[in-house]
């Protein structure tokens, strides 16, 4: 019973995570209608960065450098490469980054090297928590939190402000937004570099549960495609629900049937798209 | 029309592009055609072979029979038809004879069925699958890496002795993962061990906290784990995060140092079955220092692992075979000569044979044990060293022959 | 009139330089590679009916094209061993045609990036099984050991005449797949990608042109696929994952297989070649290869040949 109770709670907590790495992805995609595949590549960055700058400056700063590095190398991208096929079938978009994230990665492998590097946790999160004989290490505790607060966050602001209420129309008839005044460019350019920032934010994070290599986030690329598509595109809320479905079944799963536990996310997809189209609380998009 | 120009000129311009690039294949070397990941996740251990084989022909003086060799390295991507590809290219245009290099099973069997094709000899490194020399053995490769067989059986008295007889396994869901568990069983019903679970963990799986949490909860005394590549990096970091160390011990069957080297000190504390430690004599130690001197970008420090120990034994073998073959045109007469050859001058403390009937290369094996404390690149010792004529596969058990000399 | 529009034909100087390839002063070497290359155009040229005229963008041709390697395999080496490929080729392209089949019927009616979610769904379960299934598949380290033998009693076992056995295949592929994207049906497609909504008031079954149209393009994939199991004499897993089923989207939209019919010919010709070569050459080449992938996007948004065509109008 133990066991089961903490894999649900490890189920939640990987979730969380899922679901932020999957966020800036699928805010591109709903607002731009690109597949941006150079996502896991600019998570690899945000790591990365955070790799080379803890040491100088401590854990927030680093993440918070970390995280503004990537968002300009998110802004020159957007400017320069993902502009010019808006409007294009997606297909295109995704030649493009994953072109881009081909020659990023391989840059990674010169400065860097192939091999891997491990991180430790910030010192106010190392350790485990046990409550009876449930083992939670606390770092995982504060990855769950923080993800919670930027899931919330952007929920909160996507709902609460006028910004949010243009991208939230964005998403739903970019054509119309533009025709009522906006400025659709400046809309998905910043859209592009918040969903770069939350990348790099997650590299960061993830970076002490699962070190790195330059080729690590092309794990969390089709996990995030996955994500999206089980949420349904268009919705902060579905990506959360997606996460969790996700994390969960990964975790449960394990039990029940280990060996099959990469190809259950790809099944429950398969299940819920055939049946909900647009994703379990998907909404019209650009897409459509 | 005159996108038709266009177009007729595009295919044109493109195909000759190949021609000019085949031009530069020209004069009269003996060519070694080396086919090992550069690109990509596994490009640190295709790095390390390659930074081998490099040694051992630099310690030949660069020459065989009065003729310089030369390696032509072709990227593997780490992927079999790509590997495949390459080779044939090395066989086809750069004229190679001899192929080398890997890092995986499936890409190892790949070249091997190209050098089957072209008739070519080819030399197996770093891909430990069991299968390399018996359903998939062919007359054209030698396999210098110890198969699973050796260096489970090698490890696993000592194990069963010293450190539980409960034991629990943690295995890639793939071939190379299967044969090592198997061989870990058979062992263990050998020494008395008790069998307490399996989980098979998907290759490309980041996150084991699951299936660690499920190990916390069996019992067990000794983990084995038969697990490679990132993922391995991945889980070796998450077995510390959820103390399985204090709860039980961990057996690797095989090890790379590459990849346990980035961990934290403290963070290092598994047993496993290693090819060859850097530290495990004066003469390695050496060698690895020259190795660190000389590859200023090398993954890690003193890189004297696995990967390299085996490219420089199969470039030795094979410039060995040639000498002693006097040719190195004809690749019957080569492998003629290589099968049941002795390398004596191997660095360690039993000699390396090449067994001839089944392609086997026989080198000594280490069990290792990972010192918690340790923070410079001295983070192993050897607890026992193994003769792999003891432990490797008998007639009996892989009833094959692929020699061609009788 | 009839001369004129053969000599104007680009299939015409396409096969010609093709046929004599192996006769090429260096190329002549690269013999293999040669064979490669022609089954990556009969798959990307069967891709293109699915994505440049019918608009579907499958995501999973490469599971279709492992399903004709591993039939083709599968049914040499248990089926008829020993015997010529014949039948092993027909069984590979049969496998490809199924599996599409039974894929397209299922999700026939889905749009864009569902659709092409849908099939690397598929194609990722079936690596995954395949993968796993060592008894079958042999797993990790694949099927080996499928020595090619005969075609219709032809010795194909060397090199140069199963260049030519492929080409053979090529241009009969290529032909067959024109004339269906030139046929009625093939302009059915077209009004389908072009205005599915209009196309369903006029009276056409769509999401039945689609699951034709998928189930054509995965017969000729399944071909091609178990045409290159004879070609490496090996069948691996690998095959099925979804990075195979990329290579040949990349392949079509760069040589710009939405704006022309030619496009994964001229895409296929680059993407493999120019990975040969700067591969050849750079321990980094991925970077510039890359590179090269976002310049020839950013230079003509449309593929190569988009560009051709636009300065045509």
């Amino acid at each position: 019973m133990f066991l089961v109770a903490s894999l649900i709670v490890n189920g939640i907590i990987l979730g969380l995570i899922y679901a932020t790495i999957a966020l800036g992805f699928s805010l591109v995609l709903g607002v731009s209608g690109v597949l941006n595949f150079a996502h896991g590549i600019l998570f690899a960055l945000g790591a990365y960065m955070y790799w080379v700058l803890k040491d100088l400056m401590g854990f927030w700063p680093a993440m918070v450098g970390a995280a503004l590095i990537v968002g300009v190398i998110g802004i020159i991208v957007e400017r320069v490469l993902v502009r010019r096929i808006y409007g294009e079938d997606p297909l295109f978009g995704l030649v493009i980054t994953m072109g881009f994230a081909m020659a990023v990665e391989q840059v990674l492998h010169m400065i860097f090297g192939a091999a891997a590097k491990t991180i430790n946790p910030p010192e106010f999160a190392q350790g485990v928590l046990f409550i009876g004989d449930m083992i939670i290490p606390y770092y995982r505790l504060f990855v769950a939190g923080f993800c919670t607060v930027i899931l919330g966050g952007t929920w909160l602001a996507l709902n609460n402000t006028s910004f949010g209420a243009i991208v939230r129309a964005g998403m739903y008839d970019s054509e119309m937004v533009s025709a009522l005044g906006h400025d659709l460019p400046m809309l998905r350019t910043i859209v592009f570099t918040i969903g770069t920032m939350i990348a790099a934010i997650s590299g960061v994070l993830a970076s002490s549960i699962w070190s790195l290599k330059p080729g690590m986030g092309a794990a969390f690329l089709m996990p995030s495609f996955l994500v999206v598509l089980i949420g349904g595109l268009g919705s902060i809320r579905g990506t959360i629900l997606g996460g969790l479905i996700i994390g969960l079944t990964t975790s449960l799963m394990s039990l029940v049937i280990p060996r099959f536990v990469d190809i259950m996310p790809y099944v429950i997809m398969a299940v819920v798209v055939y049946f909900w189209p647009r994703g379990l609380l998907g909404k019209q998009n650009i897409l459509e | 029309m005159k996108s038709r120009m266009i177009k007729f000129v595009t295919c044109i311009c493109m195909v000759l592009l190949v021609g000019a690039f085949s031009a530069f294949a020209g004069e009269k070397p003996i060519k070694i055609g080396i086919v090992s990941p550069v690109s990509g996740n596994y490009g640190d251990h295709g790095k390390l072979e390659r930074m081998g084989m490099t040694a051992a022909l630099k310690q030949a003086g660069g020459k065989i029979l009065g003729r310089p060799v030369v390696m032509v390295v072709a990227d593997s991507e780490t992927n079999p038809d790509i590997a495949a590809r390459r080779a044939r290219r090395l066989v086809e245009v750069d004229g190679c004879n001899f192929l080398m290099g890997s890092v995986s099973s499936s890409v190892a069997s790949a070249i091997s069925a190209v050098a089957a094709e072209k008739k070519v000899l080819y030399f197996a490194t770093n891909g430990n699958s069991d299968s390399l020399n018996s359903d998939k053995a062919s007359p054209y490769m030698f396999h210098v890496a110890p198969s699973m067989a050796m260096l489970v059986r090698g490890g696993g008295k000592y194990v069963a002795n010293n450190l539980g007889k409960k034991w629990f396994y943690l295995t890639h869901d793939y071939s190379w993962g299967h044969s090592g568990t198997a061989w870990a069983r058979k062992s263990a019903a050998e020494f008395g061990v008790e069998e307490i679970g399996e989980i098979k963990v998907p290759l490309g799986t980041r996150d084991f906290s699951s299936q660690l949490l499920q190990v916390r909860e069996s019992g067990a005394d000794v983990l084995v784990v038969t697990m490679a590549g990132f993922d391995n990096v991945a889980l070796l970091k998450q077995l510390a995060e959820y103390q399985i160390y204090s709860k039980m011990k961990v057996w690797y069957t095989l090890m790379e140092f590459v990849d346990m080297w980035p961990l934290k000190p403290e963070q290092r504390q598994a047993y496993a079955n290693v090819e060859v430690y850097w530290n495990e004599n004066s003469k390695t130690r050496a060698f690895a220092e020259m190795l660190e001197k000389n590859n200023p970008d090398a993954p890690c420090p003193m890189p004297l692992d696995n990967g390299t120990y085996e490219g420089w034994l199969a470039m030795k073998i094979l410039l060995a075979g040639i000498e002693k073959a006097g040719t190195a045109d004809d690749v019957t007469a080569v492998i003629k000569a290589i099968e049941g050859l002795e390398i004596k001058d191997n660095m360690r403390k039993y000699p390396t044979k090449v067994r001839a009937w089944d392609h086997q290369v026989l080198t000594q094996i280490d069990l290792i044990k990972a010192n918690p404390e340790a923070t410079g690149p001295d983070m192993w010792e050897v607890i026992d060293e193994i003769d792999a004529n003891k432990v490797a596969r008998t007639r009996e058990e892989n009833p094959i022959n692929v020699s061609i000399s009788n | 009139m009839q001369i004129k529009s053969i000599t104007r034909d680009p299939y015409l100087y396409i096969f010609l330089i093709f046929a004599l390839y192996p006769f090429y002063p260096f190329l002549g070497k690269f013999i293999s590679l040669g064979s490669e290359l022609l089954l990556f155009f009969i798959f990307t040229l069967s891709f293109n009916l699915c994505l440049g005229y019918t608009a579907l963008p499958s995501f999973g041709h490469g599971a279709l094209y492992g399903m004709g390697t591993f039939g083709a395999a599968l049914t040499f080496l248990h089926l008829t061993p020993g015997m010529g490929i014949e039948c092993a080729l027909i069984i590979g392209g049969i496998a490809g045609m199924l599996g599409a089949a039974a894929v397209g019927w299922v999700i026939r009616n889905k749009k864009g990036i569902y659709f092409a979610m849908l099939t690397v769904a598929f194609s990722q379960v079936l690596f995954g099984l395949c993968w796993r299934w060592d008894e079958v598949t042999g797993g990790e380290s694949g099927l080996t050991g499928i020595a090619r033998s005969s075609f219709l009693g032809m010795d194909i076992s060397g090199s140069i005449p199963y260049y030519y056995l492929c080409f053979g295949f090529f241009a009969a592929c290529a032909i067959i797949i024109r004339v269906i994207a030139h046929s009625s049906f093939g302009m059915t497609l077209q009004s389908i990608r072009q205005n599915p909504i209009r196309a369903t008031y006029l009276g056409y079954n769509t999401g039945f042109y689609k699951f034709l149209v998928f189930t054509l393009s995965g017969f000729f994939a399944g071909l091609a696929g178990a045409l290159y199991c004879f070609l490496a004499g090996a069948a691996f897993a690998d095959i099925f994952d979804w990075t195979k089923s990329g290579d040949v989207v990349i392949a079509t939209l760069l040589g710009g297989g939405t704006a022309s019919f030619y496009g994964p010919i001229v895409g296929s010709l680059i993407f493999l070649i120019c990975k040969e070569l700067i591969s050849a050459f750079w321990e980094h080449w991925l970077l510039a290869y890359g590179l090269f992938f976002v310049l020839i996007i950013l230079i003509c948004p449309r593929g190569l040949m988009g560009l051709c065509d636009r300065k045509e109008q």
